[in-house]
């Protein structure tokens, strides 16, 4: 008998370098687009990023949009897209009923050096009002709330590449907990010379662009492929997605979250194992109820290679889907986008070619493999690591 | 039956002290910490020169692992603050693993880091590059992580000036679902010129000590600073024998959805936040003895504010002692809701309501009980504290008197 009570996706959205529907987006990532080659100069880099081709104005008017940064703008579009898709957009309900989480981390640092820029070489008076709340990581999320009339719970989630998937967390505790009956789940994250800067400085990327960059699994990759863009999930709970008479495309079994600090040997590995247990455990399942494994590996040699490890020790015979081997690193956004990506295989059964076998010893994609051949894909663990040791993690199942 | 979460250890470092003891005995003498003095940036060509800075913080002795000088201030007054609480909850911290977890608010992140950046590369001075790659904000409770050895969950919540609630409430739910024993929950942030920018330019800078409540009051005094709760699982606490200073009761949450800048002008926002509160607390409004409120000191916020009590507690509204105590320390952004949740705790526990200082002039349109310059000597059962932040971002949280079950 199902749960009238379980927290499932009602509404999905993205706004990406690649596709601004999800239909598209789903198809991009079967199909297994030769993307390097589609990469944008930028910055001495090769990055993922949204290009002019994609048109917000067409999906939110031109109110207001003038003096949002680009993710705010992203994931506006992308939030629309879902309650679109939700069916929540027209038929909305009581504003106290909304709540919105969004993961994000570099959203506000282009306007705050500006504004700090300006004020030391012209004066504090020479700064533009209007940009006064884009400085703030909480400006996406707020502007999400004051276009949807959103007056439940409005927060905003900082913990880097894990901020995504801990948004959905955080949704979740406002479902479970009654604060909200429907959230808007989204990450985010835009690409400027400012977000550039860090990354080089932090060693996230060599200072020129290198092809070994974003080589998965690899102990020779050279780093991350930057990208940007923004992936909103529209959650509730089952009874309430029902009532309404809109499709679910998948039901979010749980979400954990933990710390693995580096002065303690093989922390990440085993950090990452306890994660996977714990939500197994949680909901009374083995090892073999996964069918597949949509990772966060991003090209960083240390995090992705624990990973593996992790992996192939607790859960060998799962195959993984590397995603940011074709999407790139985009921080904020990609907890989102691994939630749609695994809607969109659960829906259609299908798994994108780059999956790959997971076994230590032939981390290379086989094109084309196909995970428990025969056998319905049914639940799917998404996994996250933060270079500053944060790992998270969230389970989900077919309706 | 839900788990009950305590408070059971202390860290405050603010422009009024830089421990708990002095941070609250200056609080109750009513210590003003604002001063035309600010050291972390120049301000000739600010309109107004007040500030709230923490004077003579040395973070060497309160980091062990990590080398300060790689991180920001923000994240340092953060490891700093929480090292005092850890020690002043008498918690060993090798016992601190998987069910230890660390929830930080915060509204400025590290901006101090590009600040400090642009500074010396005006000056022709190298920044290091691990100093730069601490910028993002989720090193602030990572960096507290690291320090402790804690494995549970890590989390940054950047909700401005109502961060710190935030964070408590969220680190509360964790301990109520099982999944920590001990949180680490609080705020953080350091003087930033960025922000400082930010109210400057939005008019809402008092040239004196912020005045919250009063008739002439003309806005905030930003500063700087970290407030840090223990909060633990009541049986836990119990069992090892912990001081319990409070019981967090629950928390609210509400957006105004009105306006990036402005709270709504009927504090609709702030209503609903107190009325979650006050329903996940099992408290009726009659229960209340103490608000500790947002009290910014500009115009509209001490006026909606007001709105908000005289619309929740009716008649009540002029009764209940409502003090703000930004009037000494400023405004502390994302660090601001959780030393006020520390200043609830210790009120709580010694019976005393720190006052509203600076107040000359009743504002009719203001509530009228504000602890007017004087501490108050009360019981105090339940204390309401308010916070709201740029965007509606509001968050409401009540603390009450331990009672043992």
């Amino acid at each position: 008998m199902l749960n009238k009570e379980e927290i499932v996706i009602s509404g999905l959205g993205v706004i990406t370098p690649f596709a601004s529907t999800v239909d598209h987006f789903w198809k991009t990532l079967i199909s297994n687009l030769d993307t390097k080659k589609q990469l944008k100069d930028f910055s001495n880099q090769k990055v993922w990023k949204i290009g002019d081709e994609w048109k917000p104005e067409e999906l939110m008017g031109k109110k207001g949009i003038r003096y949002m940064v680009p993710s705010s703008k992203y994931i506006m579009g992308a939030s629309i897209l879902a309650l679109k898709n939700s069916n929540l957009f027209e038929n909305k309900p009581e504003a106290n009923e909304i709540g919105v989480v969004v993961g994000c981390n570099f959203t506000g640092m282009e306007s705050a050096i500006d504004y700090d820029l300006t004020t030391l070489n012209k004066g504090p008076k020479f700064v533009s009002p209007m940009q006064a709340p884009n400085a703030l990581a909480n400006s996406p999320a707020s502007q999400l709330g004051i276009r949807f009339g959103a007056k439940g719970s409005n927060t905003t989630i900082t913990t880097g590449e894990n901020a995504g998937l801990d948004s959905i967390g955080f949704a979740l505790n406002l479902l479970l907990k009654n604060r909200a009956n429907y959230v808007i789940s989204g990450g985010v994250d835009h690409i400027d010379p400012s977000t550039m800067w860090l990354f080089k400085k932090s060693g996230l990327i060599p200072s020129e662009y290198s092809s070994e960059q974003g080589n998965i699994y690899s102990n020779d990759s050279k780093g991350i492929i930057t990208a940007e863009g923004a992936g909103v999930a529209v959650l509730e709970k089952r009874w309430t997605a029902e009532s309404r008479g809109v499709d679910i495309y998948a039901v979010v079994e749980g979400w954990d979250s933990r710390y693995a600090p580096s002065r303690k040997p093989n922390s990440r590995k085993y950090t990452l194992q306890k994660s996977i247990s714990a939500l197994l455990q949680n909901n009374q399942l083995t090892n073999d109820d996964i069918d597949l494994i949509i990772s966060g590996a991003n090209g960083m040699p240390e995090t992705d290679l624990q990973e593996q490890e992790a992996l192939s020790e607790l859960l060998p015979e799962v195959p993984i889907f590397p995603i940011k081997e074709l999407i790139g690193e985009a921080f904020g956004a990609n907890g989102l986008l691994q939630l749609v990506a695994a809607s969109g295989i659960l829906v259609n059964q299908t798994l994108p070619s780059n999956t790959v076998k997971n076994d230590q010893k032939q981390m290379v994609t086989p094109a084309g493999l196909v995970a428990k051949q025969n056998s319905t894909l049914n639940r799917i663990l998404l996994t996250s690591q933060n270079q500053s040791g944060e790992i998270s993690t969230v389970m989900i199942r077919s309706n | 039956m839900s788990k009950r979460v305590v408070i059971t250890g202390i860290g405050v470092i603010s422009p009024i002290g830089i421990t708990k003891e002095l941070f609250w005995d200056n609080l109750c003498t009513g210590t003003i910490g604002t001063k035309e003095d600010i050291k972390a940036f120049n301000t000739d060509k600010f309109d107004t020169h007040i500030g709230g800075e923490v004077k003579d913080f040395d973070p060497s002795p309160y980091f062990e692992y990590l080398n300060p000088n790689d991180y920001g201030r923000t994240t340092q007054l953060a490891v700093a603050a929480t090292k005092m609480a850890i020690k002043d909850a008498q918690i060993d911290t090798t016992v601190l693993s998987e069910e230890t977890s660390v929830c930080i608010g915060t509204t400025m992140g590290n901006n101090s880091v590009i600040e400090n950046y642009h500074d010396l590369n005006n000056a022709n001075q190298m920044v290091k590059p691990e100093f730069i790659s601490h910028y993002p904000a989720n090193h602030i409770a990572a960096a507290i992580s690291e320090e402790l050895g804690s494995m549970g969950t890590t989390m940054v919540i950047p909700t401005a000036c109502a961060a710190g609630n935030y964070a408590i409430g969220f680190a509360s739910d964790l301990i109520k679902d099982g999944k920590a024993t001990i949180a680490i929950a609080g705020g953080a942030d350091a003087m930033s010129r960025v922000i400082y920018t930010t109210f400057h330019r939005l008019g809402a800078l008092s040239d004196d000590a912020s005045k919250p409540f009063d008739k002439n009051r003309n806005g905030i005094n930003v500063s700087e600073g970290a407030g840090i709760l223990i909060l633990e699982d009541y049986e836990y606490a119990i069992n090892r024998g912990a001081r319990i200073y409070a019981e967090l009761k629950g928390y609210g949450l509400a957006c105004d959805a009105h306006h990036p800048t402005a709270p709504h002008p009927e504090g609709e926002g702030a209503i609903q936040a107190a009325l979650e509160a006050l329903k996940e607390s099992g408290l009726s409004k009659e229960d209340i003895s103490y608000i500790n409120a947002h009290g910014t000191g500009t115009r509209a916020n001490d006026h909606t504010e007001s709105i908000a009590i005289k619309y929740l507690f009716g008649e009540r509204a002029d009764t209940i002692p409502v003090s703000s105590i930004k009037s000494m320390l400023g405004h502390t952004m994302g660090a601001a809701s959780a030393i006020e949740a520390a200043c609830c705790s210790l009120a709580i526990y010694h019976s005393v309501i720190p006052p509203t200082m600076n107040h000359e002039v009743e504002d009719p349109e203001c509530v009228k009980n504000v602890v007017p310059n004087k501490s108050l000597a009360t019981k105090v059962n339940y204390a309401l504290s308010n916070s709201f932040a740029f965007g509606g971002n509001v968050a409401s949280i009540i603390l009450g008197r331990y009672t043992h079950a």
